[in-house]
């Protein structure tokens, strides 16, 4: 038997409830399903590069500093300027070869070396004309 | 008509549409049982959203072993769980700006409102929130609600019992 309470309690879903446009409320329940597989990738794309960066960077904490010398020595050879070869080959080469040895005059900031070259090719220049 | 059952089993399959008619099918059912706790549509059509979302997360997993509108008034159960609590701490720290005391039922005039009457369930031991829920807001019948919970008829009836001399007591109700 229910009592006067219990009767009001039950009387509270009297009132009809609002009627949902099925197709609205579907196509949000999507849109809301799509975004959370969207975050999942996001997360998962966020948590490999993160693997990747700590990878990176213990892997080049392990590197020894020796490659810094080995830099420097590649292009010393790159471009032959170690002062022994420059004098007997340098009006031999091409164009490209005496503007890359200008630059890198320019670049070690012996700016003397550099327009005493271009004086160099000048004379070469007219000798063999 | 196809039951609840074969639209799972085409929806573990792959057919997404499938999962579009279940919706379909609970849809009025579940923003019901959300509006008679929060009596606001927009309110109710988050949570039944939650609910479907919920579902299709699961629902790969259904394993037939009950029917499917007693999965979802777990789900239903559940979510309205965690909504009061969450009212309730709303509540507690005094989150809301103007507090809203809910509109007085005029025709019932009862001596509480709706909100107070939700806020004192969201107090009630779980078991008893639970059958009071399934009660008030969706009018199930007692064995349903002992299928839904997993105990037996008698301890269902007992717990709305409890329940209610409980609330009778919060609301100063005569």
């Amino acid at each position: 038997m229910m009592n006067d309470f219990e009767q009001k309690l039950m009387n509270q879903n009297s009132d009809s409830s609002p009627e949902p446009n099925p197709d609205e409320f579907i196509s949000n329940l999507h849109g809301r399903i799509e975004q959370s597989y969207h975050n999942k990738r996001t997360a998962v794309t966020g948590f490999m590069l993160l693997v990747i960066v700590v990878f990176l960077s213990t892997s080049d904490i392990a590197v020894s500093p020796q490659a810094n010398t080995i830099y420097a020595n590649e292009t010393e050879d790159y471009f032959e300027t170690d002062f022994w070869n420059v004098n007997s080959d340098s009006l031999q080469f091409d164009e490209t070869y005496s503007e890359d040895l200008a630059y890198f005059l320019m670049d070690e900031g012996d700016l003397w070396d550099t327009i005493d070259l271009f004086n160099e090719i000048e004379i070469e220049e007219e000798i063999t004309l | 008509m196809q039951n609840d059952h074969e639209l799972i089993r085409k929806y573990q399959k792959g057919n997404l549409s499938a999962f579009d008619e279940i919706v379909r099918r609970h849809l009025s059912n579940t923003i019901g049982f959300f509006y008679n706790i929060t009596r606001d549509q927009m309110a109710s059509e988050d949570l039944a959203q939650d609910v479907f979302f919920k579902l299709h997360k699961h629902l790969k997993n259904f394993r037939f072993e009950s029917a499917l509108t007693t999965y979802l008034y777990r789900i239903n159960v559940n979510t309205a769980n965690s909504y009061l609590t969450r009212n309730k701490w709303k509540n507690f720290l005094h989150m809301d700006q103007a507090p809203d005391r809910g509109e007085r039922d005029t025709e019932l005039e009862y001596e509480w409102t709706r909100k107070e009457l939700w806020d004192a369930i969201a107090k009630l031991p779980k078991k008893q929130r639970a059958v009071v829920m399934m009660r008030i807001a969706q009018n199930l019948p007692y064995k349903d609600i002992s299928e839904i919970t997993g105990m037996s008829v008698g301890t269902a009836k007992v717990n709305f019992h409890h329940a209610v001399n409980t609330l009778k007591g919060w609301l100063n109700d005569e």
